[in-house]
């Protein structure tokens, strides 16, 4: 079965539109309201930035529109095709093809190495040689060109967050989705990985989406939601 | 995906091990288990492979030993066109042998027409010989007796010695080895010597053992045997009756008895004449079916076998019980193993589908997890349990015959491997239905 997606419209690859969208968390008998109604549009390419405390509903919205959770209400459509109409294998497809995330907590797999950690998404299809030459050509462009046999426990904080970056980016994603990337790493480290990110970034043309509460990290040009209680708010 | 799967689990030796453990006993047990039947049926196939006659005993009689025809039959049997040799054998247990009460393994003497056994073109005994010789004329009318080379070895006993059975000294001239654990329990001597020893009535014999003309087919030679014995009477052999023990005592009389002469040290008691063998009607007997009866069963070699085959179809359905019930240990063993390995590795699971895993491969995943552990287990398992076969009947040569054959041994790896899937079918379900934000929320 080809479950790959309908290639995406010229010029815009990784466009990502919210209408409406809101998400509902059931804890037991209480209804968290995580999402309460968000509209908002990112152009393909742009470097976006979802602005928040703690609990407002921003890491939320970065896993619905990856398509890691369904949306109660609303609609998010990816280059104008709406996610909800997705089949099981198209998302599936979309996230191993056309999505790369990067969590908070790395999200590595213990018993992998570097190189096939990068690996993971082709993993259950085969892996083909070239594939692997590509996953090392990545490991070494973050800097990991002596860890590529290390085990996630064998690597530092920043070391892991290269290698899932490095993950993310195998698939020459059009979207790029990070949480809180450098929210488990020191200041300088952080600072490295966010410049990585950057780096790729300007290279590829890739929509990169980062959720983060650090207003530091955005400069000029960078695309900025401010979200406070489930709501896009004005900065 | 198997390297991964195999990764997966090395990762975590000590659950790994002890699900493989349970599996690999619980295999082990299977194939020891059934290598109780495989040896019961190995002997069997050994033991009437070699019987390549007719035996003619009575009616629904299961063994010779229990089977009484009246003794004149011999002359008949032998005039039936097709027949060329009759033997007349009789049957009993040797209680006492050397002073010592032979319980188990059960040795039995055999007391046989010594020329006309000399005469079978295919004579088991005679053609198992080790040492000494086979019984001939020089025997007839003497206590000379002709014994499995593992009797003689129990009691280190060799050709020459003489040996004491049921406190009767006889003579042993000849050692055989047939190699089969059914047959190798015998002590063969002169029939009218044995009758003495054991005050077997004169009036019965326990059956014939028949060797036909090899261009007359087994079929035509039953059918002529049974017209020539058409009008003979004999009752059919009931287990509640054993003919051993004899109408007029009570039951286990016989068994007290025996056990009373054993603590004496004195000779057994022999059984109670068979006064059921006599003939009286005059009219031909009818069976269940009002159809004229067969006075007599001649049974071919692959008759014997179904014989044996109904015998242990109970034994069979008692193993299938116990080997299912071991089993189901073992595959909530590896379903416990899975589920807990499942359970942990939820987050695992989220960030997999996070990364363009389908529900399928994730529940490849899990399976061939546990599909090596079936594997493994089986492969172990198996091997365990051939070992210990083999250990067994080497420490029990006369007491076990146990047989794990190629047949069972590629069962219980392919059983094994089926468990093993099954095992982690439902901790994969349970995986594969999680949404990955959930997975990755619960992790």
């Amino acid at each position: 079965m080809d479950d790959s997606l309908p290639p995406a419209s010229p010029g815009h690859a990784g466009a990502i539109a919210l209408h409406e969208v809101t998400k509902t968390h059931q804890r037991g008998q209480t209804e968290v309201h995580a999402l309460r109604g968000v509209t908002a549009e990112i152009p393909a390419g742009s470097f976006a930035f979802l602005l928040g405390p703690s609990g407002s509903g921003k890491s939320s919205l970065l896993y619905l529109m990856g398509g890691l959770d369904d949306v109660t209400g609303g609609e998010i459509a990816i280059d104008g095709r709406r996610l909800s109409a997705f089949t099981d294998a198209e998302r599936d497809a979309f996230r191993r093809e056309r999505v790369g995330f990067i969590f908070q907590a790395f999200n590595l797999l213990g018993n992998l190495d570097a190189v096939d950690n990068v690996l993971v998404p082709f993993l259950p299809k085969g892996v083909p040689a070239e594939l692997r030459a590509r996953a090392v050509a990545l490991l070494e462009q973050v800097g990991l060109g002596d860890r590529l046999d290390h085990r996630p426990h064998q690597l530092s904080g920043g070391e892991q967050q290269r290698v899932a970056i490095a993950r993310a980016l195998l698939k020459n994603p059009q979207i790029v989705l990070a949480d809180e990337p450098t929210g488990e790493l020191d200041t300088e480290t952080g600072a490295e990985i966010f410049a990585e990110l950057r780096r790729l970034h300007a290279a590829g043309g890739t929509t990169v989406v980062v959720v983060t509460h650090d207003r530091a990290l955005v400069t000029e040009g960078d695309l900025v939601f401010n979200i406070r209680d489930g709501r896009i708010i004005d900065p | 995906m198997f390297g991964f799967a195999f990764r997966n689990l090395l990762s975590r030796p000590a659950r790994s091990a002890l699900a493989l453990a349970g599996l690999t006993v619980a295999i082990a047990g299977m194939v020891g288990l059934f290598a109780v039947k495989g040896g019961l049926e190995s002997a069997a196939e050994d033991a009437f492979g070699k019987v390549t006659g007719l035996t003619a005993i009575q009616p629904g009689a299961p063994v010779p030993l229990l089977s009484r025809l009246p003794a004149d039959w011999e002359a008949k049997i032998d005039a039936v066109e097709g027949v060329e040799t009759t033997v007349t054998d009789v049957w009993n247990r040797a209680n006492v042998i050397e002073g010592k009460t032979v319980v188990s393994p059960p040795r039995f003497l055999l007391g046989t027409s010594i020329l006309e056994r000399a005469r079978l073109r295919n004579g088991v005994y005679r053609e198992a010989l080790k040492q000494g010789r086979f019984l001939d004329e020089t025997d007839l009318g003497t206590t000379n007796v002709y014994a499995a080379v593992s009797i003689l070895e129990e009691h280190e006993k060799q050709v020459g010695d003489s040996l004491t059975i049921d406190g009767v000294e006889c003579k042993v001239v000849g050692a055989y080895e047939v190699g089969s654990l059914f047959l190798d329990a015998a002590i063969l001597m002169d029939l009218p010597t044995m009758r003495q020893i054991t005050r077997f009535d004169p009036n019965t014999v326990s059956n014939y053992y028949i060797e036909g003309d090899p261009s007359v087919s087994q079929e035509v030679l039953k059918e002529r045997i049974l017209e020539v014995l058409r009008d003979e009477t004999t009752t059919d052999w009931k287990p509640t009756n054993m003919a051993l023990l004899g109408q007029s005592e009570p039951p286990f009389a016989a068994l007290f008895n025996a056990l009373d002469a054993a603590a004496r040290g004195g000779e057994p008691p022999a059984p109670a004449p068979d006064t059921r063998a006599k003939p009286a009607p005059a009219a031909a007997p009818l069976g269940d079916d009002g159809k004229p009866r067969d006075p007599v069963e001649l049974r071919t070699m692959e008759e014997w076998l179904d014989q044996f085959a109904t015998f242990t179809a109970d034994l069979d359905l008692f193993l299938q019980i116990l080997g299912a019930t071991g089993v189901l240990i073992a595959v909530f063993g590896v379903v416990n193993t899975m589920l807990m390995s499942v359970s942990e590795r939820i987050i695992e699971f989220g960030i997999l589908k996070a990364n363009g895993w389908s529900k399928g491969d994730v529940l490849r995943l899990i399976c061939s997890e546990s599909l090596i552990l079936g594997i493994v287990g089986g492969l172990l398992g198996a091997a365990i349990g051939w070992a210990a076969t083999g250990v067994l009947n080497a420490l029990f040569p006369d007491r076990l015959n146990l047989y794990a054959g190629p047949g069972l041994l590629g069962f219980a790896v392919a059983f094994s491997t089926c468990v093993g899937t099954l095992g982690g079918l439902y901790p994969a379900l349970w995986a594969m239905r999680m949404q990955p934000m959930d997975a990755i929320r619960r992790g």
